[in-house]
């Protein structure tokens, strides 16, 4: 074995593994200038053991503590922030589907009762309907007109009578006339009562063969009845 | 060892776990005596190094604080168990250290290639006279005062070696790695260190024993 140049190095910093220390120790046996300078080398080593080690200033460690702390704050906030998240998702997951199932199978159960129903007793009563509905415009412009003569009372400069509100015609673009948004919402609810109550009205024709339409064989929708 | 079981040991002080497993309990259980133990572990030898190779108890305050800010905002992120986490700090206060010097170079640089470097003498640079100054400043009896200014003026490359071999006890190939370089470089660069500082301790007492 040759000495190598940075073996002296390897050997002093303890580098070496036994067998390499061995024949480095027979080597230098051989060798005084490598002997000569391993030792000189050995006590500027050992001298240098004794440079100090320097501690970090109190106060800067106390700010890189609470840099960690702040950092782990906020690890612990996008923690509870994942949680929430992935809970939201798991129970978004589970509704959806839930709900698609409980709509289709409401679906199936309402178009098979309609199915039904159609089967037993035909639901169609146009000329009651069209009857029903003049009447509950009538009713309605009425009490349209009560509800606006009532909240027309608190003005001073307006009061309308129910005969002159009674003789004129109820049109869409009179009711966007009120400037009274309690009056609207009370000719609404009227209008909905009204409506409600003549829907009610609406009965089951027992026989069909009665009913002009139902007689040629016509549905409502037009289209021909099998 | 798994969290269960460093939860489990309650009774275990922090002191008695290993870098990995603090690391481990601050990222995951965000235990922050756990970071607080591989400061008060690790803090000195940190400290000591970057203090030696800038020579400035300001500037090497500026660099602990910021090698610790990288540590703890890139943890989750860029260090993975499998490395020492020791390791892994001082690379980024090297880094930091020898940016910090490259910025600030006040040493007229011999740039040479790895077969030059190990030629090049220590005289052939420009010590920095304001930082060897610097040094005056810590408390230290006189002979590791003069231990450090001759630390000082040896070159970066070398004085980077000498410091990692002698606050972390880094082994050749972990220093090589760091360095960028080969292990026979580092080998070199430790060898012509203890060379140069040999010089600097034999004209010291050339020194003394003229004064006398």
């Amino acid at each position: 074995m040759t000495l190598d140049t940075n073996d002296s190095i390897r050997y002093l910093m303890n580098e070496m593994d036994p067998s390499e220390s061995i024949h480095y120790e027979r080597e230098l046996e051989k060798n005084p200038d490598a002997r000569i300078e391993l030792e000189s080398m050995r006590r500027a080593a050992d001298r240098l053991q004794e440079a100090p080690p320097f501690s970090a200033p109190k106060q800067l460690l106390q700010e890189v503590r609470s840099l960690a702390s702040q950092k782990s704050l906020y690890r612990k906030r996008q923690q509870l922030r994942r949680k929430t998240f992935q809970a939201a998702a798991v129970l978004t997951l589970t509704l959806i589907p839930s709900i698609y199932f409980l709509s289709e199978e409401s679906k199936r159960q309402v178009s098979s009762r309609v199915a039904d129903a159609e089967l037993a007793s035909p639901w169609v009563d146009q000329n009651q309907h069209i009857k029903l509905a003049v009447t509950g415009v009538n009713t309605a412009t009425n009490t349209v007109a009560n509800a606006i003569t009532a909240t027309s009372q608190n003005s001073s400069n307006r009061t309308v009578s129910q005969a002159e509100l009674a003789s004129r015609n109820v049109t869409p673009s009179f009711f966007l006339t009120l400037e009274s948004e309690q009056a609207t919402h009370q000719a609404a609810g009227v209008l909905d009562s009204i409506y409600q109550e003549s829907f009610q009205k609406l009965r089951p024709i027992q026989q069909s063969t009665q009913v002009p339409a139902m007689a040629r064989d016509l549905q409502l929708t037009g289209s021909v009845r099998n | 060892m798994n969290l269960f079981h460093l939860q489990t040991k309650t009774q275990k002080s922090h002191s008695d776990y290993s870098d990995e497993d603090l690391v481990r309990l601050y990222r995951r259980k965000n235990d922050e005596q756990a970071f607080s133990e591989l400061l008060n572990r690790h803090q000195e030898k940190i400290y000591s190094y970057v203090l030696s190779m800038v020579h400035n108890e300001e500037v090497a305050n500026d660099i602990f604080q910021e090698t610790f800010t990288k540590v703890i905002t890139k943890m989750d992120e860029t260090y993975n168990e499998q490395g020492k986490w020791i390791a892994w700090v001082m690379r980024i206060a090297h880094n930091a250290t020898i940016d910090h010097i490259r910025k600030q170079k006040r040493f007229v640089d011999v740039t040479a290639s790895d077969e030059e470097d190990q030629k090049a003498d220590f005289y052939d640079r420009l010590p920095d006279e304001e930082s060897l100054d610097q040094l005056e400043t810590l408390e230290m009896d006189e002979a590791k005062a003069s231990l450090m200014r001759h630390i000082a003026q040896l070159p970066e490359e070398q004085r980077t070696v000498v410091m990692l071999r002698h606050y972390y006890q880094m082994p050749f190939k972990e220093i090589a790695e760091l360095t960028d370089v080969s292990i026979n470089t580092a080998l070199g660069r430790m060898r012509y260190a203890l060379i140069n500082l040999r010089k600097m301790f034999e004209s010291e007492i050339e020194n003394q024993t003229g004064n006398l």
